[in-house]
């Protein structure tokens, strides 16, 4: 009688429990179920780059930044001044995304925040190039300033 | 899910039927406990199999609608929260240098909002500051004020590209390439506003 409890394959409540695969890893093989399941982070962004080459883009556009803001002083040319307004503008607004990913919570006051800032952003560089297209352009103003 | 769910609940039934069926000697059951007991690794291997499943059924998104959900109803402070912690200089230099970008973004963004929109051109109003008359000293500190977060944006920022490419976690290195970047933002600062 123990014999055949021993030799039966309910003895050990699974004949899965005896394949290697089990013993090697019991989610990978037997359980394709949980695959479904893997804890990623939830995916927030719904239009534009990628999150990996966004984070990429904004390293970049640092150590860009790092180039350009003494170049455009040291060389006073009107394309730097607009590469300057762009980089400074782009920076900041990418900055900005970051805070209010931080701070505004909620879908709806999250679309707002983030429809605002890109409404001011636009503006905003709209209006830098102005002021280098019109007016004396952003190194010369600080120029202008620090010889007041 | 459920499916497999079912799978089990049926082995073991199947399993328990038999041993019904067949067992009329109680010792042998006690044999078979004792077996299956002292076979850790089999109990080990059978605990996740039965236990989690059932936990683990939440999607990422459930799981964090869950999280948001429970923030809401318990009225849980923000993340980053600011005033939660005591003050350190690594934290400390972490929001100055957040501030410092809020700061001159606003600064930029009101620089070019404002000259689009306002009559005269950026001479005419400059004239009107340097009419205010400022004294030398009080021209000294705004020109710091605009240089000093600037500065200190700019070194931190390269400390922040330091971190992204893996170097400079540890405590030790963390407290003293904050402290030069302090240093090093007030004197590039006091250079640049004497100018």
């Amino acid at each position: 009688m123990a014999m055949n409890i021993l030799r039966s394959r309910a003895l050990l409540t699974s004949p899965r429990l005896m394949t290697s695969a089990f013993l090697k890893s019991p989610y990978q093989a037997n359980y394709p179920a949980m695959l479904n399941t893997l804890h990623t982070t939830h995916n927030n962004h719904t239009a534009g780059l990628l999150p990996s080459k966004h984070w990429n883009a904004e390293r970049v556009l640092s150590i860009g930044l790092i180039g350009i803001i003494p170049a455009a002083f040291l060389i006073q040319n009107p394309a730097l001044d607009y590469a300057l307004a762009a980089s400074l503008v782009l920076h900041g607004h990418w900055g900005m995304e970051q805070v209010f990913l931080d701070y505004v919570h909620g879908e709806t006051m999250s679309k707002v925040a983030n429809a605002s800032l890109f409404a001011i952003s636009a503006l905003s560089f709209a209006g830098l190039c102005y002021f280098n297209y019109n007016d004396v352009g952003l190194t010369k103003a600080v120029m202008m300033l620090w010889s007041s | 899910m459920a499916a497999e769910k079912y799978d089990i609940n049926c082995e073991l039934d199947n399993f328990l039927q038999e041993l019904l069926r067949n067992f009329d000697e109680i010792t042998a059951m006690a044999l078979l406990l004792r077996g299956v007991c002292r076979n850790h690794q089999l109990l080990a291997r059978m605990q996740p199999m039965m236990t989690s499943r059932v936990t683990m059924s939440m999607t990422a998104k459930q799981e964090q609608d869950k999280f948001w959900d429970t923030n809401k109803r318990l009225n849980r402070p923000m993340s980053p929260h600011l005033t939660i912690y005591s003050p350190q200089v690594t934290s400390m230099l972490s929001i100055t240098h957040r501030g410092t970008g809020v700061g001159l973004t606003v600064g930029i963004y009101a620089l070019g909002l404002s000259m689009s929109v306002l009559p005269h051109d950026f001479a005419h109003y400059l004239e009107m500051i340097k009419a205010l008359s400022f004294g030398p000293s009080l021209l000294f500190l705004t020109k710091m004020a605009i240089v000093w977060p600037v500065a200190f944006h700019s070194l931190n920022g390269v400390r922040h590209l330091a971190w992204d490419t893996g170097y400079g976690y540890d405590i030790k290195t963390l407290y003293k390439t904050g402290y030069f970047v302090l240093g090093l933002s007030f004197v590039i600062t006091a250079g640049i506003a004497m100018l």
